[in-house]
């Protein structure tokens, strides 16, 4: 039996479409309930439907001994994983946004919020800049907009979000896309099992 | 031995074994002076150690690691070599826990000349300690020595042989490219590099593939290395998988690289190889050591077997009970291998099989309340 973490919402039902291709099909998924763990006996698979932003938290401590995270994730945690595969899915990048016309005030510490602290620090550690972080959850692009921050670090996919508030990218820090992660203790138990799913899984992309 | 935790009936079979093979227990204190670490931090896996101040006024650090400080005592020679082993606690920050641990480690170092067999010995006793611990393991190996040489091969300088290296303890073969952006690597090369992200598999079966990628004399050496070990311990290499996503942490090690995993720990419980790097940087550049050891930092939580009961049998008195039936009884219950506790009240806050009551000068059972 493999365990698989998947992200839950969109990205979790693009990547449960792509494995029931590959023939890891789990029909109860389908199921309207709150269920959060699936198993199908005949094919040895159980998916664990996660928060996306603890998928990698659950494979580094074996819960899950696959699963399929943003690499935005695993930048934050450093989890300490195989990142197997580049999925090419949900595409997107780390930006510094600002409000449109912002200039900065060299006099001040840029004041940053975003959900990223750790990816933050280091970009402005690479850039020999001191910075101050508001560790925020949600509706990031509120902060500029309140003055509670500066600037704010986040996610950009298509930009709409940034638009409608009067927010624009400054500066890109790293593109994004969905990894395919294995915990490093499965990995070698599992190997051969792991691998066809790899092998799938890599046909299954160069065939898009 | 029934009533020893799991962690306690590993050490005394490690002890067992280790003894068996000429080995000596070695024990040490749990202090050294802080600018000894400060000296050798390359060699650590972290640079948070906890220090306190003498009464002399010297800065004094609780152990983060145990090998800096057998190495530095060490009176081996080439000709007469120290076979240790120890159960230490070594003190580092948990990546997991965010704050500093005491762990326990129980390890073995080989000091001396390291010959073919005595590198096939340690692996052999590293593979026997994780059958002690469980029978479903798995011991990775790997060789620094062996990827050093194809770094120099391909003329790789310090940066792009760190980020080679971090694409390949992550399996990561997507980034490569990105890391490669810029770097006038062959084709070929970045096809090689990738052949040995993709190795995994029993050393066995393996080595003729490390064999076949060698392009120079010390990818060649590591690789006889290797293959020496499947050679020394034929069927006992049975459990050793090659896998170069193991690579060095810390700069400990140069020589072959192992870490053992069992079932279901999602983590490697021992972690060892060959470190000459750290005899060198200690003056002591005749010598080489290889050792391994075996940590007990979460593992505890799996070793752990259930008990549904902490006490056998509970006895209940009161002011009226016989003071001596009442150690009587005890000390019959506890003699007979029981575990035993006289109570004045009804227990509540641990789980017992059996409870029984003195009364006046008779034992009666005790329906239980539950």
């Amino acid at each position: 039996m493999i365990n698989i973490a998947l992200p839950k919402g969109r990205l979790g039902d693009q990547v449960y479409k792509l494995f029931s291709e590959i023939g890891y099909d789990c029909k109860s998924i389908y199921e309207d309930n709150r269920k959060l763990v699936f198993e199908n006996k005949e094919n040895e698979v159980r998916y664990l439907l996660i928060k996306p932003s603890d998928v990698s938290v659950y494979v580094e401590y074996g819960a899950a001994d696959i699963g399929v995270v943003g690499k935005d994730v695993l930048l934050e945690t450093g989890s300490d994983v195989y990142e197997l595969l580049d999925l090419n899915m949900g595409k997107c990048k780390v930006c510094v946004a600002a409000p449109n016309g912002y200039t900065e005030d060299e006099d001040n510490v840029l004041r940053v919020a975003t959900k990223y602290p750790h990816i933050a620090k280091s970009y402005y550690d690479s850039k020999n800049k001191e910075i101050e972080i508001v560790r925020l959850n949600g509706s990031i692009e509120l902060a500029p907009i309140l003055g509670l921050s500066d600037v704010i670090v986040d996610i950009v996919e298509t930009g709409t979000t940034l638009q409608e508030n009067n927010l624009s990218v400054r500066e890109e820090i790293i593109p994004i896309s969905t990894r395919f992660i294995a915990n490093k203790s499965s990995y070698k138990f599992k190997t051969k099992e792991i691998n066809e799913m790899l092998n799938k899984l890599a046909e299954a992309i160069a065939d898009d | 031995m029934t009533n020893l935790k799991q962690e306690e009936k590993v050490w005394w079979q490690l002890r067992d074994l280790y003894e068996r093979y000429g080995y000596k227990n070695h024990r040490m204190s749990k202090f050294e002076e802080y600018l000894f670490y400060a000296k050798n931090i390359k060699f650590l896996e972290s640079d948070q150690i906890i220090t306190f101040t003498d009464f002399d006024g010297k800065l004094m650090a609780l152990k983060p690691d145990v090998a800096l400080s057998i190495i530095k005592n060490t009176k081996a020679t080439r000709a007469a070599p120290e076979k240790l082993f120890y159960n230490e606690k070594v003190y580092r920050v948990s990546k997991q826990a965010g704050q500093f641990r005491e762990i326990s480690q129980i390890g073995l170092e080989y000091i001396g000349e390291v010959t073919r067999y005595a590198t096939a010995e340690v692996i052999k006793l590293a593979l026997k300690s994780l059958e002690v611990i469980q029978e479903d393991y798995i011991l990775n190996i790997s060789h620094m020595g062996y990827m050093k040489a194809f770094f120099d091969h391909i003329e790789a300088d310090y940066l792009l042989r760190q980020n080679l290296l971090s694409c390949l303890s992550r399996k990561n073969r997507s980034e490569l490219d990105k890391v490669l952006g810029g770097t006038a690597l062959a084709e070929e090369s970045v096809a090689h590099f990738k052949e040995f992200i993709g190795l995994s598999g029993k050393l066995t079966d393996c080595v003729y593939k490390v064999k076949a990628l060698a392009v120079n004399k010390a990818m060649q050496e590591a690789a006889a290395e290797l293959e020496s070990i499947c050679y020394t311990l034929g069927a006992q290499s049975e459990r050793i998988i090659l896998d170069f996503s193991l690579v060095n942490e810390t700069g400990y090690y140069n020589g072959v690289l192992f870490h053992g995993f069992i079932k279901n720990v999602p983590r490697a419980v021992l972690k060892g190889g060959r470190y000459d790097n750290l005899l060198a940087k200690m003056d002591k550049e005749e010598l080489q050591a290889i050792g391994f050891a075996v940590y007990f930092d979460g593992l505890d939580r799996y070793l752990k077997v259930p008990y549904e009961y902490m006490i056998d049998t509970v006895v209940l008195y009161d002011e009226d009970s016989d003071p001596a039936l009442l150690n009587e009884t005890i000390e019959h219950l506890a003699e007979s291998g029981q575990k035993v506790r006289a109570e004045r009240y009804f227990p509540v806050d641990y789980k017992y099989k059996e409870i029984i009551k003195i009364e006046k000068n008779t034992v009666t059972e005790v329906n239980c309340i539950d």
